[in-house]
Order: C-alpha cells, then structure tokens, then sequence
C-alpha cells in the first residue's frame, strides 16, 4: 500500500443530456504528490472533481482507494473516506465565525449542546496545523480571502484527509497570497498527503505540481512529469494546437479603412495595465489569452459592461460614457458575454423575443408580427436550429444559443461586435457556421473583437491578433508575424513577439 | 470597517435605543424609570414572542407569515380547552405548543419537500389557522377559570418592589432561553449556515431537511407561545388576535438586523443577525409605541411612520456602509 | 401553433379554468346565482357583484403583474389604498378642490409611493419584500394620521358614480377595471416595455448588458403598481362614502399576489399574463361572492383560499419540475 496511488480513477465516464463531460479519464494520485489538474473551461475539471468527492456519481469507470474499489453516495461519505475537497464554489458562511466554519456540522459536546470552549481550543489546533494564528471568534468573512481559504484547507484537514482536493484555490487571491497558500500546500505535501491541484495560472502549477495532467474537451490529453516539460508543452496541449490546423489567413490588410472603434488607455477592475484598442471596419482582432488573463475583463470595459476608472473609448467617432450599455449599444458597440448561460441567454422568453429584446427602447412600439417577422429571417441568415420561434430559448443546444446572442446584436445593425468565447462549449459543426458568420459579416464592413483559447480559431478568423499574460495585452501581432508559435509564447510566458 | 461587521447588528438596535430613550427622557422626566421598562416587555411580549419564532426562520434564509394567525389559533384553542373541556392551564399550554409546533413543522415540510416559496406556504397558512380559528369561535371567548386568572394577574417579584408582569416574565424567559440555545446549540449554527449559503451549508455537510423541519416548528411554538400570552393578558381566545402580527415581526426583526443582507433572492433573508437584534427590534418598537404614547396623541399612524422611518434609515446606512467597504 | 394548440399552452389556462369550474359548480349547485335582474335602469346579481365587489382586488393584481414579473413584489398596495382614501376624504371635507383635481391628487399619491418602492429596489438595490414593507408601515402610518385614526366620511357625487354607477346596465367600476387590463396589457404587449419587464425578471444580468435601463424599468412597474393601488382605495372609500385609513385594503396584498400567481405569472419573475391576473382576481371574488351568497361563514371561505393556493402552487411546482426533467 505505500508504493501505490492513494486514489486511482479507471476510465471514468460522465454523461450529461446532450453532452459527455468526461470521456474515459485516467488518474493517479500518490501519497506526497501535488498532482496538477489543468485544462480550458468546460475541459471536464470541475466534473472529474464533483466525482471525486461524491457530488456526482460517474456513469461509467470504477474509483480505486488504496487499492479497494468505491462508490460516494454524497460528500459526506467521500468526506469519512478520508477525501476532503476545496471546492470552487464557496464552502464558508462569511458572517459566521472562524470557529464556527471550521465545525459547522460537526461541533464537539455533549447533550447539553455545543461546547465552546472545546471549540475554540481544537479550531486554534487545526489553524496551526496550516500555520495560523487567527481569533477564532471572528467573523470569517472579516479575513482576507486567502485566510479564508486557508480556514477550509485547515478544516478539510482536520477531517483527517488523506488526500486533499482544491479546486482553483488561488483564483480569488493576489499574488502575495497565492504564494502563502502554495507554501502551505507543499507543506502538506511534505507530511504525505496526496494533493490534487486545479488551478490555471501556469506560473502557480509549474511551482508546485509534481505532475500535470491535461485535460481538453473531458478527454485526457496527456500526463506530463514536471521536470521533463514545459510550459509552451503544456500550453499546446491544453489549447489543441495541431489538433486541426485549418486554415491561416493571408493577415493582409485591405488598404486603408475607416477606423471604428477607439480605446485609449482604458483602465478598471481585472486588468493591470492600462491598454489600447483599435479597430477598422471590416477587421477581425483576435484576442488570445488563458482563462484569467484579463480577455473578459477587457471586453467587458471596452463595452461598458464594466465601468471603466480610466481612459476612452470612441465608436464612429462618437465619445461614449462609461459604464452605460445602452449608450454603448446605440452608438454599434455590442458584447456577447462568455457566459451564455447566465449573462446571455433569457431562458423561458422564447427565440422570437431573445432575438427582438434589445432591439428597441422601451416603450417604441413593438409587434408580434414584426418580431416574428426578424426573428424568421434571422433564424434563416444564420441557420438557427429550432423547432419553433415560439419555444423557449433555454432549451435550445449552446451552438443555437450563440447563434440567438448573435441574431439579437445583427438586429440592431451593429458596427463592431465584441465576442467573448463565442465558441466555447458548442459542437464542431455550430463552430465552423459560427466562424464562417463572423468572417462574412467583416466582409460586409462589420469589425470584431474575438476572444477564444483555441488558437487555431483565432488564426483562422482574425485579421489580426493580440496576446494577453497575466492581465496584461502582452502583443500585438499582424501579418507575417501572426502565427501560432509567436501566439503561444507570448500567452505562456508574458514576452513580447514580434511588435505589431 | 472590519470592526463595523463584527458589532453591526446589535450596536445598531442598541444605538437606535439608546437614542430613543435619551428622546424620551428629555421630553418626559418620567421616562427612563424601571417601571416603564418592565412595561415596555409585558406591553410588548405577544409581539415580541412571535419576532423570536419569525426571525429565527428569517435567519435560516426563510420568512414565516403565519405567525399571527397561528398566535390567534392558540389563543382559541386554549381558551376552548380551558372553558369548554376544563382542562387544567399546564395541560392545555402544553397542548397548544405542541399544536403551534406540528402546524410550523407541517409548513417546514411543505417547503421542503414541495421545494415551494414560503412566501407561499405560510400565506397560505395564515389563511388557514385564521380560518379555522373563526370556525372554532367566531366571537372571542372569555376565559373565567379561577386558576387562569390567578396566573393571569400573577407577576414575578422583583428587587425594590418592582414586578414584572406574567406576559413580560414569559417573554424574558423565553428571550433569554433562546438566546442561550442560540449560543450552545448545534441548531443554530446550522441556521446560520443555512441562512447564509444552502448551497454552501448542504456541501459541508448539513442536515438542510431536518434543519429546515426544526426551524418552522420552532416559529409555529412560538407563535403558539405568543397565543397563550394574548390569552393571558386579555383573559380570552380571539380569533382576531394578532392581525398584522406577522408583518410587525418582520419589520422588527428587520430593525434588529435580521435578514438586511443584499441578494438572496426576492423570498429570501440571509442570515444576519441574531436573536438579541431581534429582542432589540421589538423593544425599538415598543419604545416608539411609548414615546408617542407619552406625548399623548395616541395614535398608531405616528407608531407606524416611526418605525417605517426607522426601517428606511437602517437599510440605507447598510447600503452605504456595505458600499464603503466594498470599495475600501 | 394552432390557435387550440396555443390555447392549451396558456399560462392563463389554469386560473381561467378554475373560474370556469367555480362558475359552473355555483350555476348547478347554487340555486339563482347565475340569474340576472335588471332593476332601476343596470343589471344585479351575484356576477355582477363579482365584478364590481372585486374591482379593488382586481386593480391590485393588475398592478402587481409587472412587479412580480420583474421578479419582485409589493407589499404596500395596502397601504397605497389607505394612503389614498385618507388623502381624498381630507382634501374633499377640508378643502374646495373640485372632485376631478382631489382624484388626480390621490393617484398621484399613490404613484409618490410606487416610486418611492421602486427607487428602493433599483437604486438602494434592497430586496423588494423589504423595500414594500417599509412603504407598507409607514404608508399606512401617513394614512392614519391624514386621517387623525378614525373614519373620515365625505361626499362625493362624482366618485360614488365611478364606484357604484352603471352605464348599459353594467357597474362602472367593474367596466373601468377591465377597460384598464385592456389598456396595460395593450401598452405591454404592444411596446418593448412589457418584453423588457420579462427579460429583467428571467435574467437580469442579462438584461443590463442588452442595455435595458433595469432602474427606470423597476421604476415604472412599482410606480403603476402604487397608482393603480391608489385607484383602488378611491373606489373602495367612495363605495362606503369614507376612508377608513386602519382597515381599507388590509391583506388585499396577499389576496392580490395570490391572484396573480394563480394566473401563471411565476414569483421568480420572467414571465406576465395578464389575462391570468385577471381570472385569477376574478376566481378569488367569486369564492367569497359564492360564499356569502350560501350564507356561509368567511373562515370556511379562509380555509377553502388557504386549500386552494397550496393546490395551485404544488400544481405548478409539480408542473414546472416536470418540465425540467424532461429539458
């Protein structure tokens, strides 16, 4: 038992309707490892993890613990287990105390209800274990986050774990904090407990993983030992590269254009730098950068979706405000969010009305005929799969639903289009009509701005290219500069490629 | 701003207080007197009993609208026990709060079960305990017995010749009764954690059901509790007893910052709070009810403006200071 | 879609069809509650009393469509009432203004406290239950105290015809309140604004970022909801000839939440019907109308309303996770 894995996943297979999020995975974990989990969104991290402690049960595949086949019913059972997991969404109550978070659920005492004082003296037992020394009374939220996550480490500990699981413990932390909590982490390493760690800033996995295991699209691409790879490796096989090569653009431009959209040095919350943005009508701008690099952020200033703290931005020559969509929208600047799900789609109006809502405002006269009449040819210009105009829009496939996002901004004659992830998490064909949707509409004057982390996408789609790193535009690249390894060594180490 | 959450709730009830009474000490020399005090809980125990049941369900994240029909349910079948089936007044209490907590449990469980708003399931309580309290007695119904009387006027003796009527001993006892579970036991921690995360509380391995089960049973007994004090302090079963009762609960418990957090949804409270913020609310309430008692215009629009007016400031001064300390 | 087809699926459907059992059961069992007399130049009978009985209620649903649509709720129509009532009956015994000018003074009012609910909800981004609690507490506060507490009796020629006139034979409050369903759902249906309100209730997040103006839209929708309230307290003080500023509209806001969740407008918001506000409201009355017609007490009426909201309720919840499961 000491020379095997702790934990072992056997062709683990997860099925959602319409979707198999996880496609016969792979995974060991040894005691005294850090064994780094990394890959895209929707790449199946979060699924693998929800198997692994017990909140799903896998469709297919078989759990090996110590050696002994099993099945979790629910957390608490993966928790007695001896599998403690920190989860992506939160596990604290802010407003409750340290103590009280540390045993919530399972207070020490009696009959005679919770004992205090025993509390407090085994949570300032378990706070030391992860090296704190906190008043445990406090109010947990009145810490600062990486505290917080230390607190549900220590508690997650304190159930003596055997093998412990974070999920993207770092993502809410700054740099200073982050570093704290992976000394920690590699502490527990060092007393024999076998870590499982998901996170996506390279810089973190490289400094802490043992080995990385990637995954794309819920298969597993690969298991790499970290002193034998790199991060433009490890980079190429989260984002697919040679995977599908497809077409390149030329990258050259059409003489001179009429430029639409103006950023100078806009600043605000998720970036670090202050950047600029131009765009020509007619231009596709790709904008290539790993999940947490600032893409959205960006997009989201750009829009308006975000108020923005510094800087301006101009469309057809006109100022916009900051912070006000509407104005944004009314002067052709529009923004598909990367979440479809949450910030896109309305998911009980139907096609018809998802695709008219932002066309008008308020109180303009509206008809049904009309809409129906719009949401008709558009369903028709960009082949939109549904059974009826009528049915609800939450039901249709993601690819659909992108492409109703879509309808709903070339309804109101945009002049640039600011698409974030527009593919991600759509089937192969719905990606093609999208990309080839976004290249037509530049060939009919229209400019975007296109976010993906399939690099191949943005060298397919875009005119030209900039590369983000650690919430910074790290480059620029047009032309013959434009190609995929220029991309991934500036996304993977933050160095500028050829200058535009 | 750290120190600000720590304190929030209570120094904010206890700041209105204060403040209040200060008011009415310099506009009334009689004012701040213990007799006034002591008053002020037995004038306030009916309302004060059904702020500690509702808010404990606001804690847990829910709202409870039955309460003042279900307190006028109890009063009747109290009433009817001791009248009409001459039972003794130990067994017909224990019998109401038992009621008051099977009819609460039977609400938790539709919430739960039916994963229904309980907006909607206590509206449709307090439809229904107020219904068949007017069908067990449309027009009140005295209670004469000589041992119900005698606790009725009974009160509890305290230093310097003071007393403390039955209802305000009631209502201490059961305040500080629930104040000290709140500290020892497991229940409200999970209340709490309920109240601030489900989603949050179910993946560290709480009993949601069972805790959501416990929670409105608690509110229906005390709803129960705050019947059996009506019908002390009025010598009768009204089916009519507590109306708006439960939205005055609300407002109070409101006032002691319960439930003020943002988001959460519309139904939702989320958390805050405890049970000394809702004691403190109750007698903000009352003390407002004194105040313009004192002045003598005797009327409840003024109760009613001051205390909309007091909801008003708190939940601006926490949008601010939440703001602040966002942007801090 | 066929027009069946689109029938079927009807959010309205529900309610309409309870009305209709309602009505039926009332027309075997109920002997002459269907029967109509015309007396004195208008219509009587108990489907008249529906209408005109519950036109308050209806109004009240009405204007808590929108808002629960938006994925909020008002608590302080009650209070609206009251607010509005007192505010006539004072100006109409203590000053000259004519009848027209007091009407206007008194929806006005009850727009002043729709508009306060709203700015509270968009701008102080408070949760509605509480936001209208406030208003609920201190509207009917300000309403008592207009009133100085007691029962204020008025005169009003003009507004005891809007509540108890006929015009053809039929009771003009009840024509009032169905003329003005016709016309918000008319202004909702055919502007952006009532797809506005559903997109904010089904997504709000999304709803910002199509750049819907969600304040100015929860600002309308509680602002309707307040003067549509304030109309309901004129009818009902000049029905009586008197505000009562202690009781008029108490509880008519659960009453009228109620109505509006039975007609298949969902508390989570997204989506409004109106047709089904409007039976839901019409269902409610004739209970109580069928009711008293049997000479049946108002607590067996109670439990009956507390029976059928659970039913209701658990229907759709049922209803709705059925659907779910088969996405």
């Amino acid at each position: 038992m000491s020379s095997g894995p702790t934990l072992a996943l056997a062709g683990i297979t997860k099925r959602f309707p319409g979707v198999v999020a996880l496609d016969g995975i792979d995974l060991d974990l040894f005691p005294g490892e850090v064994h780094a989990l990394v890959g895209e969104n929707g790449a199946g991290k979060s699924t693998l993890i929800k198997i692994l402690t017990g909140v799903h049960a896998p469709d297919g595949g078989e759990i090996r613990l110590d050696g002994r086949p099993v099945r979790f019913a629910d957390p608490r059972e993966a928790q007695r287990a001896g599998i403690a997991a920190i989860h992506q969404e939160p596990t604290r109550i802010p407003e409750m105390s340290v103590a009280d978070n540390l045993f919530l659920a399972r207070e020490p005492g009696g009959t005679f209800g919770v004992d205090r004082s025993a509390m407090r003296a085994r949570s300032r037992a378990a706070l030391a274990r992860v090296g704190l020394d906190l008043d445990v009374d406090r109010a947990l939220g009145s810490f600062p986050p990486a505290v917080q996550q230390m607190v549900a480490i220590a508690r997650a500990l304190d159930l003596d774990a055997r093998a412990l699981v974070l999920d993207e413990p770092t993502a809410s932390l700054d740099r200073r904090e982050a570093e704290s909590l992976l000394a920690a982490v590699s502490d527990l390493r060092a007393r024999g407990l076998a870590i499982v760690f998901i996170g996506h800033r390279l810089e973190e996995i490289f400094a802490i993983a043992d080995r990385i295991t990637v995954l794309r699209n819920g298969r597993k691409v690969g298991t790499f030992q970290r002193e034998r790879t790199t991060r433009l490796a490890v980079v190429e096989a989260m984002l697919g590269r040679g995977l599908r090569e497809g077409r390149v653009r030329s990258g050259v431009a059409s003489g001179p254009a009429t430029r639409v959209l103006e950023a100078r040095s806009v600043q605000g919350p998720g970036l670090d730098a202050p950047f600029d943005l131009d765009l020509a009508a007619g231009e596709v701008l790709g904008l290539a950068g790993l999940l947490g690099s600032g893409r959205s952020e960006l997009l989201r200033l750009v829009s308006g979706a975000e108020r923005r703290r510094a800087g301006s931005v101009r469309v057809g020559g006109c100022n916009l405000p900051p912070g006000d969509v509407r104005a944004s929208v009314d002067a052709g600047l529009v923004l598909t969010p990367e979440e479809r799900k949450s910030e896109g789609i309305f998911p009980n109006l139907s096609v018809r009305e998802n695709i008219a809502v932002a066309r008008d405002r308020a109180f303009a006269p509206a008809s049904k005929v009309r809409q129906r009449a719009l949401a008709g040819e558009m369903a028709q210009r960009l082949s939109i799969a549904c059974a009826d105009l009528e049915q609800d829009a939450g039901a249709l496939s993601g690819g659909n639903q992108q492409k109703v996002l879509l309808a709903r901004w070339l309804a109101t004659r945009p002049k640039v289009l600011l698409l974030d992830e527009p593919t991600r998490g759509i089937d192969v064909g719905a990606k093609v009509e999208v990309q080839d949707l976004v290249r037509d509409l530049a060939a009919q004057g229209m400019a975007a701005v296109f976010v993906s982390s399939a690099l191949e996408e943005i060298l397919a789609v875009c005119d030209r290219a900039a590369a983000l790193h650690a919430r910074k535009v790290v480059a620029e690249l047009s032309g013959a500069a434009l190609d995929l390894d220029a991309l991934v060594r500036a996304i993977a180490e933050g160095e500028a490629g050829a200058g535009p | 701003m750290r120190t600000w959450r720590g304190i929030s709730p209570l120094a904010r009830g206890a700041g209105a207080l204060a403040l209040l009474a200060v008011v009415g000490a310099t506009l009334h020399p009689g004012f701040l007197s213990a007799r006034v005090a002591l008053d002020l809980l037995s004038d306030n125990a009916v309302l004060g009993l059904a702020t500690l049941g509702a808010s404990c369900v606001m804690i847990a994240g829910g709202l409870d609208l039955s309460v003042g029909s279900l307190a006028a349910l109890a009063s009747v079948v109290l009433a009817l026990l001791l009248e009409r089936a001459g039972a003794p007044p130990w067994a017909a209490v224990a019998t109401v709060l038992a009621m008051g907590a099977l009819l609460g449990l039977s609400q938790g469980a539709l919430v739960d079960a039916l994963a229904l708003p309980p907006f909607l399931v206590t509206l449709s309580g307090m439809f229904l305990f107020r219904g068949l309290a007017l069908s067990l007695a449309a027009e009140s119904i005295g209670i004469a017995g000589g041992k119900w009387s005698a606790l009725a006027s009974s009160s509890l003796p305290l230093v310097g010749g003071l007393r403390l009527r039955v209802g305000g001993a009631v209502f201490a006892a059961a305040a500080l009764a629930l104040g000290a579970f709140a500290v020892r036991s497991r229940l409200f921690s999970r209340l709490h954690a309920l109240g601030g995360d489900e989603r949050a509380a179910r993946l560290l391995g709480i009993p949601v059901r069972r805790t959501k089960l416990a929670v409105y049973a608690l509110s229906g007994a005390f709803s129960a509790l705050a019947g059996v004090v009506f019908a002390l302090t009025s010598a009768s079963g009204s089916s009519v007893a507590g109306s708006g009762l439960e939205l005055d609960a609300i407002a109070a418990a409101v006032v002691g910052g319960v439930a003020l957090g943002p988001g959460g949804g519309v139904f939702r409270g989320r958390g805050r709070g405890g049970i000394s913020g809702a004691c403190l609310g109750v007698l903000v309430f009352g003390v407002i009810a004194d105040l313009i008692l004192f002045q003598g215009t005797l009327s409840a629009g003024w109760t009613r403006v001051a205390m909309g007016g007091m909801l008003l400031l708190f939940l601006s001064l926490e949008r601010v200071l939440v703001r602040r300390e966002r942007t801090a | 879609m066929s027009p069946l087809g689109r029938l079927l699926r009807s959010r309205a459907l529900p309610a309409a069809a309870a009305l209709g059992l309602l009505l039926l059961a009332d027309a075997l069992f109920v002997p002459r509650f269907l029967e109509l007399q015309a007396r004195d130049g208008r219509l009587h009978g108990a489907l008249v009393d529906i209408l005109q009985r519950g036109a308050p209620l209806l109004l009240l649903a009405l204007g808590m469509t929108p808002v629960i649509g938006l994925g909020g709720v008002d608590l302080s129509v009650g209070a609206a009432m009251a607010f509005a009532s007192s505010l006539a009956a004072v100006l109409l015994t203590q000053t000259a203004l004519p009848e027209g000018a007091v009407a206007a003074l008194a929806l006005a009012s009850g727009l002043a406290v729709g508009l306060s609910s709203g700015g509270l909800v968009a701008f102080l981004r408070v949760q509605p239950i509480v936001a209208t609690l406030v208003l609920m507490t201190a509207g009917r506060g300000i309403a008592q105290l207009l009133s100085g507490g007691g029962i204020l009796a008025f005169e009003s020629p003009g507004l005891s015809s809007l509540a108890r006139g006929s015009f053809v034979g039929l009771p003009i409050a009840g024509l009032l309140v169905l003329s003005l369903y016709a016309a918000t759902a008319l202004l909702l249906r055919r502007t952006t604004l009532g797809l506005h309100v559903e997109a904010v209730g089904d997504n709000e997040r999304a709803a910002r970022l199509c750049g819907i103006r969600v304040g100015r839209v929860q600002l309308f929708a509680y602002g309707l909801c307040g003067a549509l309230a304030a109309l309901a307290g004129l009818l009902v003080a000049a029905d009586v000839g008197a505000a009562d500023a202690s009781h008029v509209g108490l509880y008519l806001e659960l009453d009228a939440i109620l109505a509006v969740v039975v007609g298949g407008t969902p508390l989570s918001g997204g989506r409004t019907s109106f047709a089904g506000s409007l039976c839901g409201a019409l269902a409610i009355q004739a209970l109580s109308t069928t009711f008293l017609f049997c000479g049946l007490a108002s607590e067996t009426a109670l439990c009956v309303k507390a029976a059928a909201v659970l039913l209701a309720v658990a229907l759709r919840s049922a209803a709705v996770r059925a659907a779910e499961v088969r996405a």
